[in-house]
């Protein structure tokens, strides 16, 4: 749904900018925020780098999206949320920061399935910024076990099983096959 | 208004009406030195005409005034009418007179570029000039490589990535003036190589380099020059390698290319070769001067930190397990903490196939997971395949095309004793 919603936003300000450009200065920090939580780093970039410095200059706001963008840029989760709380956010981003952190969460909890045969519970929460009852919950959804123990226990997460979906039915793709190999007989 | 101005009006006028475009640009070819004698009233005779009617003689004008527009003038006044001018514009007249249409906005992006002005307004107007003058998409005009100029300068890639991403199949040309067509033609695949590089899509911007060293040449461009610096730096990146140049590159290229770039390459050599961060930090800092002049600094950082990277890669290859702080100490890297972070960024982009196991402190390597037995696999398949389809029809084609040409049917129709052991016809019958 943000998605979508921020997709659209982005696209209407990138035609906004080229035809005549941005004039609302707080329409840089939601074009800012919407490329962050759209992982569009490279956009996210370039449009730091054309910010007008009359707006950057001393914009907390600004200047805050951009440490996120540089955690972001080197993956350095656990900064990255400790930046996501502790600032005031303006009306016009504050949503799309909530859901980055929940987003950012999500991918760990995803990476941390594929990149992990075991974690220690300390590094998982600081991977996902959650606390140590949430943590077990998550590994209970999940269905990842953790080793009891002495603090800090061991987590063995599991691969995320990926839901194979067929597009096409099986007639269309043997007259598309067919035609290849025509192809390449001939 | 003088007489003779008067007289350009009314020609415009009535040939335009009467659709003689062709008569029309020969008249207006002639009247370049008229309107350049009488630059200061020519605003009179903008008002006079049509923009939409007659927009043959409108460009010339235009064309003069913005030619001839002095270092201290107020440029706002001409740049408006370029605006209007190219949304109103025929593109059916225009292209009757591509040269003046391509060097209007050649001048236009000049003036932008050069007094430092707002880049950002030119590109939409080069966009609908490229949208106007194309005969189809995939059609490449010198236009293209201005349009990339102003992206670069502006920092904003995609309206240039649109047509960037498109495969070229032809090219708009003016017989006339093939120099200029070469200069664009090298320009916009530098230029596109660079956006490329800047949207970090390190593949394509490989190929856009590439095209530009391998073009057929006579001379060496320093354009050619500047792409081939690059594109060390790029397959660096990309490949952790330097990539030979294609076979078919003009030997000139090959000649004199290397020691013109004899910086790059021994960044590259102790790159490969020796492969320890600081010998390649000590050969950034002893050339660093000639990569900042060139503006290459930005992409030869990128290359040290592709470094660690690439050897990581390379550990995949010998080891199916490894301790985290033999990693490190193979990688050159400071600890176990580090190379940890190191595996998991790059499991995250997909470009080891690894997992770690914090408990003993190792990573286990594996094999690229890919079986080649998804749906999304065979409609990527299918999708490659139907792009060379489609090149397989084309070349076809463009085989026909010369086999149609009188002199290919002139020298392949020769008696076999005038060609020589080459199949080319022998000096004699020339």
């Amino acid at each position: 749904m943000l998605q979508e919603k921020l997709e659209q936003f982005v696209k209407i300000m990138e035609k906004q900018e080229l035809e005549d450009s941005i004039q609302d200065p707080k329409l840089y920090h939601e074009l800012f925020a919407a490329y962050l939580f759209l992982d569009d780093l490279v956009n996210a970039r370039f449009l730091w780098k054309r910010i007008p410095v009359a707006v950057k200059n001393g914009n907390q706001e600004l200047d805050h999206m951009h440490k996120i963008f540089l955690c972001l840029n080197r993956n350095d989760v656990v900064e990255l949320y400790k930046l996501l709380d502790n600032y005031k956010w303006s009306k016009g981003v504050v949503e799309i920061m909530y859901e980055l952190k929940e987003k950012v969460r999500m991918d760990t909890l995803d990476l941390i399935g594929h990149a992990y045969t075991s974690i220690f519970e300390n590094v998982f929460g600081e991977m996902t910024s959650l606390s140590k009852d949430m943590i077990e919950d998550t590994c209970k959804r999940l269905n990842w076990e953790i080793q009891s123990g002495s603090y800090p226990r061991l987590i063995f997460p599991k691969k995320p099983v990926v839901e194979k979906v067929s597009a096409l039915n099986a007639e269309d793709q043997l007259e598309k096959l067919t035609s290849i190999v025509s192809f390449l007989e001939n | 208004m003088a007489s003779p101005l008067e007289h350009y009006v009314n020609t415009v006028r009535t040939m335009s009406a009467a659709g003689n475009f062709r008569d029309l640009v020969e008249y207006l070819n002639e009247s370049v030195e008229l309107l350049t004698r009488n630059i200061n009233i020519l605003d009179n005779v903008l008002e006079t005409l049509d923009k939409q009617n007659h927009s043959l003689g409108f460009l010339y004008v235009i064309a003069t005034k913005l030619n001839e527009i002095q270092q201290n003038e107020d440029p706002e006044p001409i740049l408006k009418l370029v605006k209007e001018f190219v949304t109103l514009c025929n593109g059916e007249q225009v292209r009757n007179a591509p040269q003046n249409y391509f060097d209007l906005f050649h001048n236009y992006t000049n003036l932008l570029v050069k007094r430092k002005l707002n880049t950002t307004q030119g590109i939409p107007i080069l966009t609908i000039a490229i949208e106007k003058i194309q005969l189809m998409e995939s059609q490449l005009t010198p236009l293209h490589a201005d349009l990339c100029q102003l992206c670069l300068c502006s920092k904003i890639f995609k309206p240039a990535l649109h047509f960037l991403d498109i495969d070229i199949t032809t090219i708009a040309s003016s017989e006339e003036h093939q120099d200029a067509t070469t200069k664009y033609f090298l320009l916009y695949y530098y230029y596109g190589g660079m956006v490329y590089t800047a949207v970090k899509n390190y593949d394509r911007a490989l190929y856009f380099f590439e095209v530009a060293i391998s073009t057929p040449a006579t001379a060496m461009s320093h354009i050619m020059l500047e792409s081939y610096k690059k594109y060390i730096l790029v397959s660096l990146i990309l490949r952790g390698k330097q990539i030979t140049i294609p076979k078919y590159s003009p030997q000139v290229i090959t000649r004199f290319i290397k020691p013109l770039s004899q910086h790059y390459h021994e960044l590259s050599n102790v790159y490969i070769n020796n492969g320890s961060p600081d010998a390649v930090r000590s050969v950034m800092t002893k050339y660093q001067e000639t990569f900042i002049r060139d503006n290459n600094m930005g992409l030869v950082k990128q290359v040290l930190s592709t470094l660690y990277k690439k050897k990581i890669q390379r550990l995949t290859k010998t080891f199916l397990t490894l301790s985290l702080s033999d990693v490190a100490s193979r990688a050159s890297l400071s600890g176990p903490a580090e190379a940890e972070k190191y595996i998991l960024n790059m499991i995250k982009s997909g470009e080891i196939f690894a997992v770690i196991n914090q408990k003993d402190g190792m990573v286990i390597f594996h094999d690229d997971p890919e079986k080649y037995n998804t749906p999304n696999m065979y409609l990527k398949i299918q999708e490659d395949m139907n792009k060379v389809i489609e090149l397989n029809k084309k070349i076809t084609k463009m085989e026909e095309k010369i086999m149609l040409t009188p002199m290919f049917v002139k020298k392949s129709t020769l008696p076999e004793s005038a060609v020589d052991d080459k199949g080319y016809p022998s000096e004699a019958c020339e």
